[in-house]
């Protein structure tokens, strides 16, 4: 499915879409070039759960955890190159009672847990993004988006 | 004796109260709450802290994170209480409360952990070479229930408490009880750190 945003406020009402479908235990990755608005997509998820702490991007600290009903993890995975049993036993606990976001997910590669929806960012042009969402539950995009499968 | 057991290596925790062989009470919760466990169960039955006569905890594979806050409280109780304790794995725990059954662990990162003869191993779900009926229990058959069902696995419904490593089993399964330090988690995986060595 795809989805064209001409705004962060739009790529955040997208994400608040999406995000009021999941559920603790569900794993979101976020791809996309530098700047195509993926923090700004976790972020927008994080508001429509109930986050009102600033969500900035993990880049340097690897993960955040927002405490929340449930809690949100939000994880950046950029400076990864696959994911060593030790390097897995401090993201474990991310995945754990959480939603989880990760964004750079493709360092990890088949090293993370079931991927419930994936998320692609891409520039348009400077002012608009295209976002693709893929799940392997035709119903989820369904429920989400109304059977639309495009905007453009 | 009085024995205490509990198992925080998955997302269900559990503990048992178990005097000579005989059940006083079962918990069923979450690892955070292990220690009100324990407590709850010994009020229930009447007993004091001072009553235990040994621990018996469970050592997984599991959670990294639920494994290691097990681990510590059974040699937090062990040292303050000056019990003796013993691990047993989760695996065994699972596969004595559903006898025939291949015990299955969710271990994260698309893989489970299974009992390979009688050693924890860790394998990709959809490569387990299933034997068809094969009954799967615990958190890992539930997560890839569709997929071991299309391999010929029976699966019990996800309420059946057969897929819970219920801690009257470790109390059961329990040998050589020591000193807290000498149980080790069962982590599988071999870290980087051990491999390169």
């Amino acid at each position: 499915m795809e989805l064209r945003s001409a705004s962060p406020a739009e790529t955040e009402g997208i994400a608040g879409r999406l995000a009021s479908e999941l559920a603790v235990g569900d794993v979101v990755t976020v791809s996309g070039e530098l700047g195509s608005g993926k923090t700004t997509f976790v972020r927008g998820a994080c508001r429509a759960l109930g986050i009102t702490s600033h969500v900035t991007s993990p880049t340097f600290t690897v993960g955040h955890r927002y405490p929340n009903d449930p809690d949100v993890s939000h994880l950046d995975l950029f400076r990864f190159r696959g994911v060593s049993a030790a390097e897995w036993g401090d993201l474990e606990p991310y995945f754990e009672d959480a939603i989880c976001f990760v964004e750079w997910p493709e360092a990890a590669a088949d090293a993370l847990p079931p991927v419930r929806a994936e998320v692609r960012l891409s520039h348009v042009d400077p002012a608009h993004r295209l976002i693709t969402l893929e799940s392997s539950e035709e119903a989820l995009l369904d429920r989400i988006f109304g059977g639309a499968d495009s905007r453009f | 004796m009085l024995t205490l057991a509990f198992d925080t290596a998955t997302r269900v925790a559990t503990a048992a109260l178990v005097r000579d062989g005989t059940v006083l009470g079962e918990r069923v919760s979450r690892a955070v709450s292990v220690l009100e466990d324990a407590d709850a169960l010994l009020r229930e039955a009447g007993a004091e802290q001072r009553d235990l006569t040994a621990l018996v905890v469970g050592t997984g594979p599991g959670s990294f994170t639920g494994l290691r806050l097990g681990l510590a409280a059974a040699r937090g109780l062990a040292f303050a209480l000056d019990l003796p304790v013993a691990g047993v794995s989760t695996l065994h725990v699972l596969a004595a409360g559903s006898p025939g059954a291949l015990p299955v662990v969710d271990a994260g990162r698309r893989e489970v952990f299974v009992l390979d003869g009688a050693e924890p191993a860790v394998r990709k779900p959809q490569e387990l070479r299933l034997e068809p009926g094969t009954v799967c229990v615990g958190d890992g058959a539930l997560r890839y229930r569709a997929l071991l069902e299309s391999q010929g696995a029976e699966i019990p419904p996800d309420d059946d408490e057969r897929h819970l490593p219920r801690a009257r089993f470790h109390a059961a399964l329990a040998r050589d009880f020591g000193p807290a330090e000498e149980v080790e988690p069962l982590y599988v995986r071999v870290p980087d750190a051990e491999r390169n060595a």
